[in-house]
């Protein structure tokens, strides 16, 4: 706003006995301090302070969550591309050891952890079949981790080679054959034979309907029947793996009873029931030498005695 | 381009405190660019008692006042009032020096050194040594130079205060701290702000009514003749009032502001107000009459006060006042008091306001003194620009002219 000029005569007295000599001369180190006063004082530098304190901020977190951070990552991923493996972690649920693994898998020390391709591990592990899954992880910085889900043998089954060489393999209850390396002798002596399901091609393999097969190995071990009946080999000429068709007979040989015919129902318990009363009567019977027990009745069991 | 300052003026009142923030720019512009105003404390009749309640609340409010400005103040220009502020007039004589009786510049300042001469007591300062008019054997002049005469003669209307008092005042604003500028009595920065050149020229009387004190100056041929502060203010109105009509000072003041009439001759002598306001318990109805009755003879012991301090220093002339007598300060709002004041100085009265357009919450009775020193401030600007520009052409002068190339 334009004010009009104003003539000042009241003008302020500079020389001798002039307020200005007061102001010049102890007012200053005898001034009023109050709170207000030194805030005043202080907020030039209290701006700078917080302009300072938010620059830093900025440049920290810039710093610390951005910079620093992809700087980390990318020198973690070089320390742990350039880390070399140092320990190979193996863990698994069934028998297979380390001394297999590095038969199988190639890792040593000159090895760097980033360069294993740990998938193509993993499918080679899984290419035996003992090895339901196999689980590969690198454990940084130095470390690769392998896990086994190994398959549980539930019957040995007698091959013959070409050239006439017999040798055993074991039946997973999924049906897959496998060497069954790892276990011990008298494990594998106490597994029961299998006779598998000729197929329409002749050949024995794939051993279908196993899944069937192993509740009822599992139940009759559950009673404790296996041993009783000193149970030998299971015989699936007469069941092809399929349900659906008719007179399909799973047939058990042992030393107590030569022949024990299961039915491949949904009534396993039932059956299994059976043949321990059974058992029990010849036991009571004086136990006249039996030739079979056919459970596949249904409704009934039929005992055959020599 | 010129550059700008940023400037407050404060005035440390016994009922206010009010500053206000002005930036001068270009030399002759002045925005307001802030302004706060609280109620004082620690001080009594213009002068401080309490340093460090009067300081906090001081420097609260400048640092407010910076707030809304969003700046700070460079320079402060601080109103200063009390009875303590004495005035002192000084006469300077001097014969002419030259035999054909011309008057030269020697000779004023032969005149205005004599007038300095007078020493003031032990424990006071000089605030303000204001000009008169000078006189030729005894003829007003403006400006004597080249005038013929043989006496030559220079009046000062002197202001000085009490050294304790005014470094009290310095204290608190330094406190904070600020560099004050320029110390300025209160009604004459009040008389700054409302009236113009020629009503100061036409004579005028500014009557600046605070809480505790009334400050006036009389104003003569457009100079400064006389000042003086008399230690009665709005907070005597209501001291009496609460004393009348046994109330407290706190509700007698509100009554004061509320339905204070400073003439009662038109008062219904029925009429009544609630003593509250809000007719709540103890609330009780007073007659009008009576608080009018004791507003108006307050106002007259006031107003004939100065009227007595102006004869007795033989100043008193209605008609050498002919703008008449200017009201103003917070009390100046009291309704009908330029009546009053018609009554006893014999003078057209008016309640002063601001002739210029500034926002209405400044243009107030009770920012008329902080108004008033801005508008000195910018003077004070304005002749150290043009000192500047001299020099500058001086210097310029100097530089196409070298002193020893004489001129024809």
């Amino acid at each position: 706003m334009k004010f009009p000029k104003k003539s000042n005569k009241s003008v302020s007295y500079q020389v001798d006995q002039s307020w200005h000599n007061l102001r010049d001369s102890n007012v200053q180190s005898s001034r009023i301090i109050t709170f207000a006063s030194v805030y005043r004082r202080i907020r030039p530098y209290l701006k700078w302070a917080m302009v300072s304190l938010s620059c830093m901020a900025v440049f920290f977190y810039l710093k610390d969550f951005v910079f620093d951070g992809i700087a980390s990552e990318q020198s973690m991923n070089a320390n742990n591309s350039g880390s070399y493996v140092k320990r190979v972690l193996f863990d698994t649920n069934g028998v297979l050891d380390e001394a297999w693994l590095s038969d199988v898998i190639q890792i040593n020390r000159n090895m760097k952890l980033m360069d294993i391709n740990i998938f193509e591990l993993k499918h080679s592990l899984e290419s035996f079949d003992q090895v339901l899954e196999a689980k590969v992880i690198r454990i940084f910085p130095d470390a690769l981790r392998v896990e086994l889900n190994e398959e549980v043998p539930m019957f040995k089954l007698k091959m013959q080679s070409s050239e006439g060489v017999n040798f055993l393999r074991c039946v997973g209850r999924t049906g897959v054959v496998y060497d069954g390396m790892g276990y011990t002798e008298a494990y594998l002596e106490q597994l029961p034979y299998l006779i598998p399901y000729r197929h329409l091609n002749q050949k024995y393999l794939p051993i279908n309907g196993l899944d069937y097969v192993a509740p009822l190995i599992n139940l009759l071990k559950e009673e404790g029947l296996t041993e009783r009946i000193r149970l030998q080999s299971i015989s699936l000429e007469n069941f092809s793996g399929d349900t659906d068709f008719p007179g399909q007979i799973i047939e058990l040989k042992s030393d107590l009873i030569p022949r024990i015919l299961f039915g491949a129902y949904d009534d396993y318990p039932e059956q299994v029931a059976r043949l321990n009363y059974i058992l029990s009567y010849i036991n009571g019977s004086g136990n006249p030498e039996v030739e079979r027990v056919d459970l596949s009745l249904r409704d009934s069991a039929a005992v055959e005695c020599k | 381009m010129g550059h700008s300052k940023i400037v407050g003026a404060i005035e440390i009142g016994t009922s206010k405190i009010a500053i206000i923030i002005g930036e001068i720019s270009s030399g002759t512009s002045l925005n307001i660019i802030g302004n706060y105003s609280v109620q004082s404390s620690g001080v009594k009749k213009g002068v401080i008692e309490d340093l460090q309640a009067t300081g906090q609340i001081v420097h609260n409010a400048i640092v407010q006042a910076e707030n809304e400005a969003g700046t700070e103040i460079e320079e402060i220009y601080l109103a200063h009032t009390g009875q303590h502020l004495a005035g002192v007039f000084n006469l300077g004589t001097t014969n002419v020096g030259a035999p054909n009786g011309v008057i030269t510049k020697a000779d004023v300042e032969k005149a205005k050194e004599d007038a300095r001469r007078p020493q003031l007591p032990e424990g006071r300062s000089f605030i303000h040594y204001i000009q008169n008019p000078f006189s030729v054997d005894g003829v007003k002049v403006e400006n004597p130079i080249h005038m013929q005469g043989k006496r030559l003669q220079v009046g000062f209307w002197a202001i000085h205060a009490d050294n304790k008092i005014l470094q009290d005042s310095l204290r608190v604003i330094m406190g904070i701290p600020l560099v004050v500028e320029d110390v300025i009595v209160s009604s004459i920065a009040s008389g700054n702000a409302l009236l113009q050149d020629s009503e100061k020229k036409a004579g005028a009387l500014v009557i600046d009514i605070g809480g505790g004190t009334t400050d006036f100056a009389l104003y003569k041929d457009g100079y400064v003749v006389y000042t003086g502060v008399i230690p009665v203010g709005g907070d005597h109105i209501s001291n009496d009032l609460s004393l009348g009509l046994r109330t407290s000072v706190q509700l007698a003041d509100s009554l004061k502001l509320r339905e204070g009439l400073a003439t009662h001759a038109k008062q219904n002598s029925d009429a009544s107000t609630w003593l509250v306001g809000n007719q709540s318990i103890g609330d009780r109805k007073i007659p009008l009459i009576s608080v009018n009755k004791i507003v108006e003879s307050r106002i007259k012991e006031l107003f004939e006060l100065i009227r007595e301090e102006l004869e007795d220093a033989k100043l008193y002339n209605p008609s050498e006042i002919g703008t008449g007598a200017v009201l103003t300060g917070g009390t100046s709002r009291i309704e009908g008091i330029e009546f009053i004041a018609e009554k006893v100085f014999d003078l057209k009265c008016i309640k002063g306001e601001s002739s210029w357009n500034i926002a209405k919450d400044l243009n107030v009775p009770e920012y008329s003194t902080t108004l008033g020193l801005l508008l000195f401030a910018l003077g004070v600007f304005e002749e150290k620009q043009s000192k500047n520009t001299n020099n500058l052409l001086g210097n310029l002068f100097s530089k196409f002219f070298p002193k020893q190339f004489k001129l024809p």
